[in-house]
């Protein structure tokens, strides 16, 4: 237990907040056959009573026991969600207050920093407890008696008197870290925004917990056929031969460019090679309808051979959402690489799946869900943050590609998507590549126009957009002239070692979307809306199929709200509606599920969904957009009967 | 500090206000800058939260521009020359410079000790080879950092590097300018930066030199350290 004279500090320093008691809380678990925790032990340090409470919950004669969840109590953990997620499975109440160690020092250090060194401090598990402590100055377990009791607790009992001594030792000794990290970290961190950042990782938990309904009999009949199924669909796309059998060849891949006039607009590596990256892929794929079908079959591929993704027998996907996990302060759900075999371990996100899989999103009986997203949250961050009065007006059109593009006199002003889609793709690719950072030789290489003209039209958007471009030189000085960056949640950012300048000037509009995401969340879930899924600008809500109309309108008035206190206006919202007999949607993954379909014999006829204005939204945007997808159902026959308030 | 410096502070201003000839109707709106953290709550006031963590009560105003401007004021300023890696502007407004007299100390990084008028005859007097005429003009770097630059009045006395340094500072009224000494001379050079210089939310002149001048800075008397060491009586 940390002395009392650390104890007192750390309650001088909290009561003002109105804490009047502290819990240092760790749990041991391992995942059971949901992938919810099955919980082993529960140790906790009372301060300032100086209470140790150690509870053995492994056996059939489980203690009872009661821990204060009360506004007065204030729970501490490291990596706080999976002692929250414990007390879930438990069937415990909540506490109301929580400070997550982990979040506050990847506040603390969070920094814009070179590649080189991010990779660095991943491979030395920078944000680890172990490291951190070592950081601190505090003594910690060696790492291989940590494995060691990892390796016990997660092969399950029966245990020894011994062992279970050990493991709730074990358990103690991560809460003795914490007695030790608090009175370090406490007098320099930002309590009440991060006691606030806690009420988020608390939904996040109850996120983990709910899962998401998956069409489990569908997953299982593909993976007991994924070897079939993965040389069916490479044989379904002829016009992408980059296949040898079931491996992906990169000479295949070469010739696939050069026959599509690609090469020459192509990233090498630095060994000469073309890159096959994903996130490279996923960009050219925005202007290149191939690419992204390539991009799409390779993900479905890579998926089914690896065979990471795991439903419990509830039929609900868990994993781990990592909130604050990423420098933009963005969650980084589990990619499922810390699978052990004869070991049920994390799955990775639903979400991270290809999109062709997402399509295995399905309600459980009698429910409905909701996939509702911000429209171009981007752009309209940019301009609402930076005042850009040009920028919000093109926003406001609903095509702020085309709006550029008549600003810029390119187009007539009756210009249509439809009418001028070359214009539209031009501009879609100006207008996405500059918040990145993209230059006159990037936007020349997507485009394969000449360097020249693209240097004309980077010209272009600047001048129509200078006030946005006035407010990036601002960011710009404030990071590389006081060290600096923050968000309106407090969520900050630190000058690092050679950082990356586009990240750093595109850092305020990603983070902003993830406090938009943050707070939305909060938001919605005090008004009782059930938040299974958030993705990246978007939340998957679950509800009963009658209720799933007003829960859909409670979880857009959150996400107005949200946009309201953070940019002082609203970001259109557009949602899809899967109803208890229809399945989740996606356009762009449609084409690789029906060949799944296909190759199954199955008859899934999920129709491709329209979308609607059904009602307007009472604000300076546009109307939400809102569609809806059931299997045996025409989406307009649902529409028409669909009214937002 | 002293009442002496407070006077000769007084008398620096009567002299900046004669110069100007009408006091500076933008000294009263740069006075009404507190200092206040740059990341003041985003609206205020607002009546008292019911929980202190809630997340919506505890926004905080993400105006980059508005807190460059709180940071550069809340900065003590100083009495320097712009580096060779600062890009700079030099205020167009005579109420934000000052021509003084000053004597460089060559023994200490060439700091410039500014002359007070109340001894300033005396002090020529005495050491008429070690006083020459400077402005001092209210500079801010591109970072928005305010400093006073000690130019030096190129008619005073000759020298490449005097009329440089005036050459740099007349450039600085207008664009981001850079000056880095090179072979026998400075190399200006300016930039395309579409960041616009303000002034307005700068202190008074007689704020900016108490503070520039506070750690004795000042020459207001024959006994100060600086003269003293010039006449050999201490190191």
């Amino acid at each position: 237990m940390s002395n009392k004279t650390d104890m007192n500090e750390v309650m001088a320093i909290l009561r003002p907040f109105g804490i009047t008691r502290v819990l240092k809380v760790d749990t041991e678990f391992r995942l059971d056959e949901n992938f919810r925790q099955h919980v082993v032990c529960i140790v906790a340090h009372e301060c300032p009573d100086g209470r140790t409470c150690r509870i053995w919950l492994d056996d059939e004669q489980a203690e009872s026991f009661e821990l204060p969840c009360d506004e007065g109590t204030l729970w501490v953990s490291y990596v706080a969600t999976a002692e929250l997620r414990s007390m879930l499975a438990l069937g415990r109440q909540l506490p109301k207050r929580v400070l997550d160690l982990y979040v506050e020092n990847r506040w603390l250090h969070n920094l814009q920093e070179s590649n080189d060194e991010r990779h660095r401090k991943k491979e030395e598990k920078f944000f680890g407890l172990t490291a951190t402590l070592r950081r601190f100055g505090c003594d910690s377990m060696g790492a291989e008696e940590k494995d060691e009791m990892r390796e016990l607790i997660l092969r399950g009992g029966p245990y020894t008197e011994q062992q279970k001594i050990a493991i709730a030792d074990y358990c103690e000794s991560d809460v003795i870290a914490l007695d030790a990290l608090l009175p370090k970290m406490l007098p320099i961190i930002d309590i009440p925004h991060a006691i606030a950042r806690g009420s988020y990782v608390i939904e996040t938990a109850r996120i983990e917990d709910r899962g998401v309904p998956i069409d489990v009999a569908k997953l299982e009949s593909i993976r007991a056929r994924r070897d079939e199924l993965i040389l069916y669909l490479i044989s379904q796309h002829p016009h992408i031969d980059v296949y040898d059998g079931k491996t992906f060849n990169q000479k295949k891949f070469e010739t696939f460019l050069v026959r599509n006039g690609l090469a020459e607009r192509w990233r090498k590596t630095h060994t000469g090679m073309y890159t096959s990256e994903d996130s490279y892929m996923e960009e050219m794929g925005q202007y290149f309808p191939l690419i992204e079908e390539l991009r799409q079959l390779k993900k479905v591929v890579l998926q089914l051979q690896r065979d990471r993704f795991q439903a419990g027998f509830d039929h609900r996907a868990r994993c781990p959402i990592w909130s604050f996990s990423s420098i933009t302060g963005r969650n980084q759900p589990s990619a499922g690489d810390k699978q052990k075999k004869g070991i049920r371990s994390e799955s990775p996100y639903v979400f991270g799946l290809p999109k062709a899989l997402r399509f295995l999103i399905r309600p459980a009986p009698g429910m409905a869900l909701a996939y509702i997203d911000w429209e171009q949250q981007e752009f309209a961050i940019a301009a609402l943050m930076s005042g850009d009065k040009e920028m919000i007006r093109a926003y406001k059109t609903g095509n702020p590609f085309l709006a550029l593009a008549k600003k810029r006199g390119e187009v007539p002003h009756s210009a249509t998507k439809n009418t001028h889609p070359v214009e539209h793709e031009k501009y879609k690719a100006v207008v996405h590549g500059l918040n990145y950072g993209r230059t006159k030789h990037g936007l020349s290489r997507v485009l394969g126009l000449p360097v020249e003209e693209c240097s004309k039209l980077l010209r272009g958007y600047w001048k129509t957009f200078s006030t946005y471009a006035e407010w990036r030189t601002t960011v710009r000085t404030l990071m590389f002239g006081h060290g600096t960056l923050w968000v309106w949640d407090g969520w900050q950012c630190l000058l690092g070692d050679k950082p990356n300048v586009r990240s750093v000037l595109n850092w305020p509009v990603q983070s902003t979307g993830a406090v938009l995401l943050r707070l939305a969340i909060v938001l919605a879930a005090r008004k009782g809306v059930r938040i299974i899924a958030p993705v990246h600008d978007a939340i998957l809500i679950e509800a009963r199929d009658e209720d799933i109309e007003e829960h859909v309108r409670l979880a857009i008035e959150a996400m107005d709200e949200a946009c309201r206190a953070v940019l002082g206006d609203v970001i259109r919202t557009e949602c899809q509606i899967i109803r208890a007999d229809g399945r989740y949607f996606d356009k762009k993954g449609k084409k690789l599920w029906d060949d799944i379909c296909e190759f199954m014999g199955w008859d899934d006829s999920t129709s491709s969904a329209e979308q609607c204005h059904p009602s307007s939204q009472k604000s300076t945007c546009a109307p939400a957009q809102v569609s809806a997808v059931a299997a045996n159902q025409q989406p307009n026959e649902v529409l028409n009967t669909f009214h937002r308030g | 500090m002293s009442e002496h410096l407070e006077k000769t502070l007084m008398e620096f201003c009567e002299m900046e206000s004669t110069d100007n000839g009408q006091p500076n109707p933008e000294h009263s709106e740069a006075r009404s800058i507190d200092s206040t953290p740059n990341r003041e709550l985003a609206s205020s006031p607002k009546p008292a939260p019911v929980d202190p963590f809630d997340p919506m009560h505890l926004g905080i105003s993400t105006d980059y521009a508005a807190a460059i401007s709180v940071a550069a004021a809340t900065k003590p300023f100083e009495l320097r020359k712009p580096n060779d890696q600062e890009y700079f502007r030099t205020s167009p407004h005579k109420h934000q410079r000052l021509i003084v007299g000053g004597i460089t100390d060559k023994q200490d990084m060439s700091k410039l000790y500014v002359v007070s008028p109340v001894v300033l005859d005396e002090v020529k007097a005495w050491f008429a080879k070690h006083v020459r005429a400077f402005e001092l003009v209210l500079t801010q770097t591109i970072a928005g950092a305010g400093f006073l630059w000690h130019v030096p009045l190129a008619e005073d006395r000759g020298g490449r590097w005097n009329s440089q340094q005036r050459a740099g500072c007349n450039q600085g009224e207008t664009r981001w300018t850079n000056m880095a000494s090179g072979r026998g001379q400075y190399d200006i050079k300016t930039i395309d930066n579409p960041k616009q210089a303000s002034w307005e939310s700068f202190p008074p002149m007689s704020d900016m030199l108490r503070q520039a001048l506070s750690d004795g800075r000042l020459v207001d008397s024959l006994d100060h350290q600086l003269l003293k060491k010039l006449r050999g009586e201490i190191e």
